[in-house]
């Protein structure tokens, strides 16, 4: 029998909700465990997926800046990449999560979180010292929230 | 090793380098850049920008002349060539499109060193024009210091 509103096959599938399989949506709940939370969490939904874009995309361009960038002496020439440029059009949302990659790996982020943030956190002293001046983004960061 | 074996995507930009003339002589690196390791320092990027170290009261300019105070500052004078001087440590200053772009140095058996770029290895190459080429442009001074 192969009739989908039968309750032979909706006890073999699932229920109403689809088949049986953990097919996850949002962040990591299933569309069963969605729907069991009352009000259909649209909102909740859209900005989880947006995150997760943002996330993605965020990751694959600088992905692409890591591996297409010349080997240049300088920032400048670094940041101008088209890449990095695409990074900084993202605008704030970006914060965040370039001070997340800057806490996996130290890297040249500054001129773009400078542009984002509009501050610069950086003493002169550190000028130039990857270091120190990740260090002191990743702090100002931790004072704003933007970092767990 | 060779470097553009390491880093493929580089082919076109040093169209004078063969694994013959060159090896590569440290790991990866994001610390410090050419201009750095030119004047031996290997914990912080010397470039005229906002993130990176520039010696107080030198124009922030990648002109020639800035870069030439800026170098001065350690000790280097402009100097007529490459030849090896016994004693003398010189350094080869690259410019593009007017803008300096690159510096060797000198090793003390007459073969130059360079960091390439801001994140990738060092090399030691036979002669100082071997990493010529579209993205440094071509040498166009030299400084020197004791060694």
């Amino acid at each position: 029998m192969n009739n989908s509103t039968s309750p032979e096959f909706q006890a073999r599938s699932g229920g109403v909700w689809g088949s049986g399989a953990q097919v996850t949506h949002g962040a990591g709940c299933t569309l069963r465990q969605v729907r069991r939370m009352g009000e259909p969490p649209l909102n909740w939904l859209q900005e989880s997926f947006q995150e997760r874009i943002l996330a993605e995309k965020f990751q694959s361009l600088a992905a692409l800046w890591r591996a297409t960038r010349a080997a240049t002496s300088s920032p400048k020439e670094l940041t101008a990449h088209v890449a990095y440029r695409a990074v900084v059009a993202m605008g704030e949302a970006a914060l965040p999560l370039i001070l997340r990659e800057l806490a996996k790996k130290e890297d040249w982020w500054f001129a773009a979180l400078r542009e984002l943030a509009q501050e610069d956190p950086v003493p002169s002293a550190h000028r130039g010292n990857l270091h120190a001046m990740a260090q002191d983004w990743l702090e100002w960061g931790r004072r704003r929230g933007l970092l767990g | 090793m060779d470097f553009l074996a390491r880093n493929p995507a580089e082919q076109p930009n040093f169209p004078f380098l063969f694994p013959q003339n060159h090896r590569v002589t440290s790991p990866p690196d994001a610390r410090y850049n050419c201009i750095a390791w030119a004047v031996g320092e290997t914990g912080v990027c010397w470039w005229p920008h906002p993130d990176a170290y520039w010696p107080p009261d030198v124009p922030k300019e990648e002109s020639v002349q800035a870069f030439e105070q800026a170098l001065a500052t350690k000790g280097f004078e402009p100097c007529s060539d490459g030849s090896l001087e016994p004693g003398w440590e010189r350094i080869a200053i690259f410019v593009a499109n007017g803008n300096v772009t690159h510096a060797a140095r000198q090793n003390s058996d007459g073969t130059w060193t360079s960091k390439m770029g801001i994140e990738l290895e060092d090399i030691a190459h036979d002669t100082f024009n071997a990493v010529e080429g579209p993205l440094y442009g071509q040498v166009m001074c030299f400084m020197k210091r004791r060694r």
